[in-house]
Protein backbone atom coordinates (compact mmCIF):
# COMPACT_ATOMS: atom_id res chain seq x y z
CA UNK A 1 0.00 0.00 0.00
CA UNK A 2 1.59 3.75 -0.60
CA UNK A 3 1.41 6.86 1.21
CA UNK A 4 0.60 9.67 -0.36
CA UNK A 5 2.51 12.50 0.77
CA UNK A 6 0.53 15.99 0.87
CA UNK A 7 3.08 17.98 2.95
CA UNK A 8 5.30 20.50 1.40
CA UNK A 9 8.36 19.20 -0.61
CA UNK A 10 11.41 19.75 1.90
CA UNK A 11 13.90 21.60 0.04
CA UNK A 12 17.69 21.84 1.14
CA UNK A 13 17.33 24.59 3.89
CA UNK A 14 13.99 23.01 5.54
CA UNK A 15 16.79 19.69 5.88
CA UNK A 16 18.95 22.22 7.36
CA UNK A 17 16.73 23.62 9.66
CA UNK A 18 15.18 20.53 10.88
CA UNK A 19 18.72 18.81 11.69
CA UNK A 20 20.10 22.09 13.23
CA UNK A 21 22.74 23.16 10.30
CA UNK A 22 24.48 25.92 11.12
CA UNK A 23 23.88 29.08 8.54
CA UNK A 24 27.38 29.39 7.49
CA UNK A 25 28.12 24.76 6.86
CA UNK A 26 24.65 25.40 4.87
CA UNK A 27 26.17 27.77 2.60
CA UNK A 28 29.36 25.92 2.12
CA UNK A 29 27.02 22.28 1.39
CA UNK A 30 25.53 24.51 -1.53
CA UNK A 31 29.05 25.42 -2.56
CA UNK A 32 29.75 21.29 -2.54
CA UNK A 33 26.30 20.26 -3.69
CA UNK A 34 26.71 22.84 -6.43
CA UNK A 35 27.00 21.73 -10.32
CA UNK A 36 30.23 20.55 -11.42
CA UNK A 37 33.07 22.45 -12.15
CA UNK A 38 35.55 21.00 -14.60
CA UNK A 39 39.06 22.69 -14.69
CA UNK A 40 40.09 24.14 -17.74
CA UNK A 41 42.72 21.92 -18.93
CA UNK A 42 45.28 24.26 -21.17
CA UNK A 43 45.92 22.21 -24.24
CA UNK A 44 49.44 21.61 -24.96
CA UNK A 45 52.08 19.23 -26.55
CA UNK A 46 52.75 15.82 -25.53
CA UNK A 47 55.73 15.40 -23.77
CA UNK A 48 58.03 12.83 -22.62
CA UNK A 49 60.53 12.70 -20.06
CA UNK A 50 63.23 10.62 -20.39
CA UNK A 51 65.78 9.73 -17.45
CA UNK A 52 69.09 11.57 -18.74
CA UNK A 53 69.79 14.18 -20.74
CA UNK A 54 72.32 12.11 -22.57
CA UNK A 55 70.11 10.75 -25.16
CA UNK A 56 72.16 10.58 -28.58
CA UNK A 57 70.58 12.79 -30.68
CA UNK A 58 68.32 14.71 -28.15
CA UNK A 59 68.84 18.78 -29.11
CA UNK A 60 70.54 20.90 -26.31
CA UNK A 61 68.53 22.54 -23.85
CA UNK A 62 65.62 20.50 -23.58
CA UNK A 63 65.69 19.54 -20.52
CA UNK A 64 65.21 16.02 -21.05
CA UNK A 65 61.86 16.49 -22.78
CA UNK A 66 60.94 15.59 -25.83
CA UNK A 67 58.21 16.23 -28.30
CA UNK A 68 56.05 13.38 -29.38
CA UNK A 69 56.01 13.46 -33.33
CA UNK A 70 52.36 12.42 -33.13
CA UNK A 71 51.74 15.87 -31.13
CA UNK A 72 53.93 17.79 -32.95
CA UNK A 73 51.68 19.98 -35.47
CA UNK A 74 52.21 20.74 -38.90
CA UNK A 75 52.02 24.55 -39.60
CA UNK A 76 48.89 25.17 -42.19
CA UNK A 77 49.15 28.14 -44.70
CA UNK A 78 46.48 28.52 -47.10
CA UNK A 79 45.65 30.60 -50.04
CA UNK A 80 48.09 33.34 -51.02
CA UNK A 81 50.36 33.27 -48.17
CA UNK A 82 50.16 29.17 -49.39
CA UNK A 83 51.42 30.25 -52.51
CA UNK A 84 53.93 33.10 -51.34
CA UNK A 85 55.62 30.34 -49.16
CA UNK A 86 56.40 28.58 -52.37
CA UNK B 1 -3.17 36.34 4.17
CA UNK B 2 -0.19 34.47 3.51
CA UNK B 3 -1.23 30.77 2.39
CA UNK B 4 -0.10 28.52 4.97
CA UNK B 5 3.06 26.15 4.27
CA UNK B 6 2.04 22.75 5.41
CA UNK B 7 4.52 21.48 7.52
CA UNK B 8 7.74 19.20 6.48
CA UNK B 9 7.58 15.32 6.67
CA UNK B 10 10.77 13.73 8.68
CA UNK B 11 10.93 9.80 8.18
CA UNK B 12 12.87 7.92 10.95
CA UNK B 13 15.73 5.61 9.54
CA UNK B 14 15.94 2.66 11.51
CA UNK B 15 19.59 1.16 9.74
CA UNK B 16 22.38 -1.10 11.01
CA UNK B 17 25.94 1.26 10.77
CA UNK B 18 27.98 -0.95 8.98
CA UNK B 19 30.64 -0.23 6.15
CA UNK B 20 29.02 -2.79 4.02
CA UNK B 21 25.91 -0.82 4.35
CA UNK B 22 27.28 1.98 3.61
CA UNK B 23 25.63 2.26 -0.14
CA UNK B 24 22.54 1.56 0.75
CA UNK B 25 22.86 4.37 3.38
CA UNK B 26 23.44 6.84 1.08
CA UNK B 27 20.59 5.48 -0.97
CA UNK B 28 17.98 5.70 1.68
CA UNK B 29 18.84 8.86 1.96
CA UNK B 30 19.14 10.04 -1.51
CA UNK B 31 15.52 7.83 -1.98
CA UNK B 32 13.82 9.50 1.01
CA UNK B 33 15.29 13.16 0.02
CA UNK B 34 13.73 12.71 -3.80
CA UNK B 35 10.47 12.49 -2.17
CA UNK B 36 10.95 15.88 -0.26
CA UNK B 37 11.08 13.87 3.06
CA UNK B 38 13.69 15.00 5.55
CA UNK B 39 15.74 11.62 7.05
CA UNK B 40 16.66 11.59 10.49
CA UNK B 41 17.90 9.00 12.69
CA UNK B 42 19.17 7.94 16.24
CA UNK B 43 22.98 8.72 14.43
CA UNK B 44 22.21 12.66 15.38
CA UNK B 45 21.82 11.87 19.16
CA UNK B 46 24.76 12.00 21.28
CA UNK B 47 26.00 8.85 23.70
CA UNK B 48 24.55 9.38 26.85
CA UNK B 49 22.40 8.18 29.93
CA UNK B 50 18.88 9.37 28.36
CA UNK B 51 19.68 7.94 24.72
CA UNK B 52 16.38 5.68 25.09
CA UNK B 53 14.19 8.66 25.69
CA UNK B 54 15.83 10.91 22.77
CA UNK B 55 15.31 7.92 20.76
CA UNK B 56 11.44 7.74 21.56
CA UNK B 57 11.22 11.23 21.68
CA UNK B 58 12.65 11.33 17.60
CA UNK B 59 10.42 8.45 16.65
CA UNK B 60 7.34 10.26 18.41
CA UNK B 61 8.65 13.41 15.95
CA UNK B 62 8.63 11.72 12.62
CA UNK B 63 5.59 11.16 10.79
CA UNK B 64 6.77 7.63 8.88
CA UNK B 65 9.46 5.38 9.67
CA UNK B 66 11.37 3.01 7.52
CA UNK B 67 13.16 -0.52 9.40
CA UNK B 68 15.85 -2.10 7.74
CA UNK B 69 16.24 -5.82 9.25
CA UNK B 70 18.54 -7.17 6.28
CA UNK B 71 21.59 -6.99 8.22
CA UNK B 72 20.10 -8.65 12.05
CA UNK B 73 22.76 -11.47 11.75
CA UNK B 74 25.72 -12.29 14.19
CA UNK B 75 28.45 -9.64 14.57
CA UNK B 76 31.79 -10.87 13.33
CA UNK B 77 33.60 -9.57 16.38
CA UNK B 78 33.80 -11.24 19.16
CA UNK B 79 31.88 -12.18 21.35
CA UNK B 80 29.82 -13.06 18.34
CA UNK B 81 25.71 -11.55 18.96
CA UNK B 82 23.29 -10.73 17.01
CA UNK B 83 22.15 -6.70 15.85
CA UNK B 84 19.05 -6.27 18.37
CA UNK B 85 18.90 -2.40 17.75
CA UNK B 86 16.82 -2.53 14.48
CA UNK B 87 13.79 -4.79 15.70
CA UNK B 88 14.33 -3.26 18.74
CA UNK B 89 13.62 -0.29 17.81
CA UNK B 90 11.10 -1.36 14.90
CA UNK B 91 9.27 -2.90 18.46
CA UNK B 92 9.24 0.46 20.21
CA UNK B 93 7.83 2.89 16.70
CA UNK B 94 5.13 -0.05 16.77
CA UNK B 95 3.91 0.39 20.32
CA UNK B 96 4.27 3.76 19.97
CA UNK B 97 2.29 4.39 16.63
CA UNK B 98 -0.20 1.61 17.72
CA UNK B 99 -1.16 4.10 21.15
CA UNK B 100 -1.67 7.01 18.47
CA UNK B 101 -3.73 4.68 16.15
CA UNK B 102 -1.54 5.09 13.32
CA UNK B 103 0.17 2.42 11.38
CA UNK B 104 3.27 4.51 9.04
CA UNK B 105 6.39 2.12 9.64
CA UNK B 106 7.98 0.55 6.81
CA UNK B 107 9.93 -2.77 7.22
CA UNK B 108 12.81 -3.68 4.76
CA UNK B 109 14.45 -6.62 3.83
CA UNK B 110 17.18 -7.88 1.28
CA UNK B 111 15.66 -11.54 1.64
CA UNK B 112 12.23 -12.84 1.08
CA UNK B 113 10.50 -14.95 3.87
CA UNK B 114 13.41 -14.42 6.02
CA UNK B 115 11.33 -11.71 8.15
CA UNK B 116 8.99 -14.81 8.72
CA UNK B 117 11.67 -16.50 10.59
CA UNK B 118 13.17 -14.20 12.44
CA UNK B 119 10.68 -12.22 13.40
CA UNK B 120 7.25 -13.99 13.06
CA UNK B 121 5.37 -11.74 15.42
CA UNK B 122 5.19 -9.67 11.68
CA UNK B 123 3.45 -12.26 10.31
CA UNK B 124 0.77 -10.34 7.64
CA UNK B 125 3.09 -7.12 7.64
CA UNK B 126 4.51 -7.57 3.87
CA UNK B 127 8.38 -6.63 4.02
CA UNK B 128 9.75 -4.82 1.30
CA UNK B 129 12.62 -6.60 -0.51
CA UNK B 130 15.70 -4.32 -1.73
CA UNK B 131 17.82 -7.49 -2.40
CA UNK B 132 21.02 -5.45 -1.10
CA UNK B 133 20.70 -3.35 -4.28
CA UNK B 134 21.02 0.58 -4.70
CA UNK B 135 18.32 0.16 -7.40
CA UNK B 136 16.19 -2.21 -5.10
CA UNK B 137 16.01 0.35 -2.49
CA UNK B 138 14.77 3.33 -4.96
CA UNK B 139 12.21 0.50 -6.44
CA UNK B 140 10.83 0.09 -3.19
CA UNK B 141 10.50 3.88 -1.63
CA UNK B 142 8.82 3.96 -5.03
CA UNK B 143 6.19 1.73 -4.17
CA UNK B 144 6.07 3.06 -0.73
CA UNK B 145 5.48 6.96 -0.95
CA UNK B 146 3.47 8.67 -3.80
CA UNK B 147 3.44 12.56 -4.19
CA UNK B 148 1.43 14.56 -6.22
CA UNK B 149 3.05 17.04 -8.47
CA UNK B 150 6.91 16.14 -7.76
CA UNK B 151 7.06 12.41 -7.84
CA UNK B 152 10.45 11.51 -8.44
CA UNK B 153 11.81 8.35 -10.60
CA UNK B 154 14.00 5.97 -9.66
CA UNK B 155 16.60 7.57 -12.52
CA UNK B 156 16.02 11.08 -10.75
CA UNK B 157 16.91 9.25 -7.07
CA UNK B 158 20.03 7.52 -8.67
CA UNK B 159 21.03 10.84 -10.17
CA UNK B 160 20.87 12.32 -6.36
CA UNK B 161 22.49 8.81 -5.00
CA UNK B 162 25.93 9.18 -7.73
CA UNK B 163 26.20 13.29 -6.45
CA UNK B 164 26.29 12.46 -2.93
CA UNK B 165 28.09 9.79 -3.84
CA UNK B 166 30.66 12.40 -5.18
CA UNK B 167 30.58 14.81 -2.58
CA UNK B 168 30.91 11.82 -0.08
CA UNK B 169 34.77 12.39 0.67
CA UNK B 170 34.82 16.27 0.79
CA UNK B 171 31.78 16.18 3.27
CA UNK B 172 33.56 13.59 5.35
CA UNK B 173 37.36 15.50 5.15
CA UNK B 174 35.44 18.65 5.88
CA UNK B 175 33.28 16.88 9.03
CA UNK B 176 36.29 14.75 10.12
CA UNK B 177 34.71 11.89 9.86
CA UNK B 178 35.77 8.57 8.86
CA UNK B 179 32.74 6.98 8.06
CA UNK B 180 29.08 8.63 7.04
CA UNK B 181 27.77 7.31 10.61
CA UNK B 182 28.67 10.44 12.31
CA UNK B 183 26.51 13.08 13.58
CA UNK B 184 27.45 15.98 11.43
CA UNK B 185 28.24 13.67 8.44
CA UNK B 186 24.83 12.28 8.64
CA UNK B 187 23.79 15.90 8.77
CA UNK B 188 25.90 17.48 6.10
CA UNK B 189 24.85 14.34 3.57
CA UNK B 190 21.42 14.96 4.14
CA UNK B 191 21.92 18.79 3.37
CA UNK B 192 23.16 17.72 0.30
CA UNK B 193 21.09 14.92 -0.74
CA UNK B 194 18.24 17.48 -0.32
CA UNK B 195 20.12 19.94 -2.18
CA UNK B 196 20.36 17.70 -5.44
CA UNK B 197 16.47 16.43 -4.95
CA UNK B 198 15.27 20.23 -5.55
CA UNK B 199 17.41 20.44 -8.80
CA UNK B 200 16.52 17.46 -10.08
CA UNK B 201 12.80 15.88 -8.89
CA UNK B 202 10.21 18.44 -10.49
Amino acid sequence: MSVILDSRFATAEDTAAALGVSDSRFKRLMRVAGPKTIARRVAGPKTITVDFCARAGHKAGTNGKFKLKSASRKKQTRGKTKKAAH
Amino acid sequence: MAKRKKPRTEVFLNIPYDKKFERLFIAYVAGVSAFGLVPRATLEIPDSSRRLDKILKLIGDCEYSIHDLSRVELDRKKPCTPRFNMPFELGLTVAQQKHKKKESWYVFESNSYRMEKSLSDLNGTDAKIHEGKVAGVFAELCQTFKRRGRQPTVQQMAGIYREVRRNQATILKESGAKSPYKARAFRDICVVASAWADRLVE
